[in-house]
């Protein structure tokens, strides 16, 4: 099964980087979401500094909502899905390749300018570690969750908003949680329970998303 | 079922009825596919023959009746027969070459390259799929059937209209292809509207298209 995934991951990789444009297009979503703060609310370093978390992570959602649709329409539409499925291997590890390919190539990029975005909007660079790995475990989440709705839309007209649409509600408690982190964090009090929250959230996320990506992939199949 | 029974076994279909968004496909169809033996699928459009095809390979679930191989329950998706389902969408991805695609489904599967080039695919391997035609595309899809394993014999072949795109040269290598397949114990299942493989005196089964 492992070597299977192995397979799966790197052809989702191959992928990835044939496709470049998709990965620009969406940090340089992120760097216009972030660019309109400062623009909107004044350029007052203490007033952006104190709203600065909440903003990084609605960017950070934001930006990345609307590749969800793309996580498994390709493939399905293709019809690598079906050939997935007469593999001996269940499609559920497809799927959380695909997820952690997925995740990968949206989240280092962001990662990368972050240090950019953080300075833009009068961030201290101190916490900058910490704000990337609760931005990380946010993200992580919230892929799961961009695929079970990728999953569940397949087929549907409209995909794209419908999977925004299912996934935003859903991601409120990782949200709450990754902004709790971060608030602790200008505020210099723990940050750790909030973090471990978050572990847990994707933890369990990962047991209940990818049988239930398994389940909607192969109604996806039968319908199709 | 052991691999050598499942080599002679015959695939049946007891009074299989098929509704797709409420409305019949087919009904109480009784049919029965030997193993060496091909069988073409004719009928107008919408008469429900890639649905047939889809149903075997295990895409679609039946509304009533059932599917059996030797008398036992089958279903494809957790059978040990392997099974190729060829027709469109193809599985590959237009921005991968021809050659990457070929080889991760090989890959995926357990399969080996081919030898034998037999639909000339060489000539674009190295291309991405979406600079291909029609035509590339399907010889390259029909050299997933060309794939090594030692359990290709008896493998169970759906081609949803192999040679609609073909040229002649291509249909030729296709039908030996079919026939060293049936010669060696395997199934082919063929829709067509175009005639295929007539001097092996295929089973034709029509199927009647619904008001």
């Amino acid at each position: 099964m492992i070597l299977i995934f192995c397979q799966y991951f790197l052809r989702e990789f191959e992928i990835s980087t044939s496709q470049v444009t998709d990965i620009l297009s969406q940090l340089g979503f992120f760097m216009l979401i972030m660019m309109l703060f400062p623009l909107t609310l004044g350029p007052n370093p203490n007033k952006l500094s104190e709203y600065g978390i909440a903003l990084v992570w609605i960017a950070a959602f934001v930006s990345v909502v609307p590749a969800y649709d793309r996580l498994f329409t390709d493939d399905y539409l293709h019809g690598f899905i079906e050939k997935a499925a007469h593999n001996d291997q269940p499609l559920g590890c497809y799927a959380a390749a695909k997820c952690l390919c997925f995740f990968l190539v949206t989240t280092i990029p962001l990662l990368i300018i972050l240090p950019v975005i953080c300075t833009m909007i009068g961030l201290n660079l101190s916490i900058f570690f910490e704000l990337a790995i609760s931005l990380v475990l946010g993200l992580f989440g919230m892929t799961l969750l961009g695929g079970i709705a990728s999953g569940l839309v397949l087929g549907a007209r409209r995909a794209a908003i419908l999977a925004a649409v299912l996934v935003l509600p859903l991601s409120l408690p990782i949200i709450i949680f990754g902004c709790m982190a971060g608030i602790a964090l200008i505020e210099t009090t723990p940050i750790k329970p909030y973090i471990s929250i978050m572990i847990a959230m994707d933890l369990s996320l990962i047991v209940l998303a990818i049988p239930i990506m398994q389940l909607s992939l192969k109604n996806a199949i039968e319908n199709s | 079922m052991s691999s050598s029974e499942l080599a002679h076994a015959t695939l049946s279909f007891t009074n299989v009825t098929l509704f797709r968004a409420n409305k019949l496909i087919f009904k109480n169809l009784n049919l029965n596919f030997s193993s060496g033996e091909i069988c073409i699928l004719n009928g107008p459009n919408g008469a429900g023959k890639t649905s047939l095809l889809r149903i075997i390979a295990g895409y679609i679930p039946i509304s009533n009746g059932m599917m059996s191989l030797n008398g036992q329950m089958f279903e494809p998706l957790k059978s040990h027969l392997p099974i190729w389902y060829i027709g469109h969408p193809f599985g590959f991805h237009p921005n991968l070459s021809a050659a990457k695609n070929l080889s991760q489904i090989a890959s995926m599967r357990r399969l080996s390259m081919f030898d034998e080039d037999r639909f000339n695919v060489i000539d674009f391997f190295q291309q991405p799929i979406r600079t291909l035609s029609t035509g590339q595309i399907q010889r390259l899809a029909l050299s997933q059937l060309l794939l090594k394993s030692n359990r290709q014999k008896e493998a169970l072949w759906l081609l949803d209209e192999p040679n609609s795109t073909l040229d002649s040269l291509h249909c030729l290598a296709l039908e030996t292809l079919i026939e060293e397949h049936i010669k060696t114990g395997g199934r082919v299942i063929v829709a067509a509207h175009q005639p295929l493989c007539e001097h092996l005196s295929p089973q034709i089964i029509q199927l009647e298209a619904k008001p």
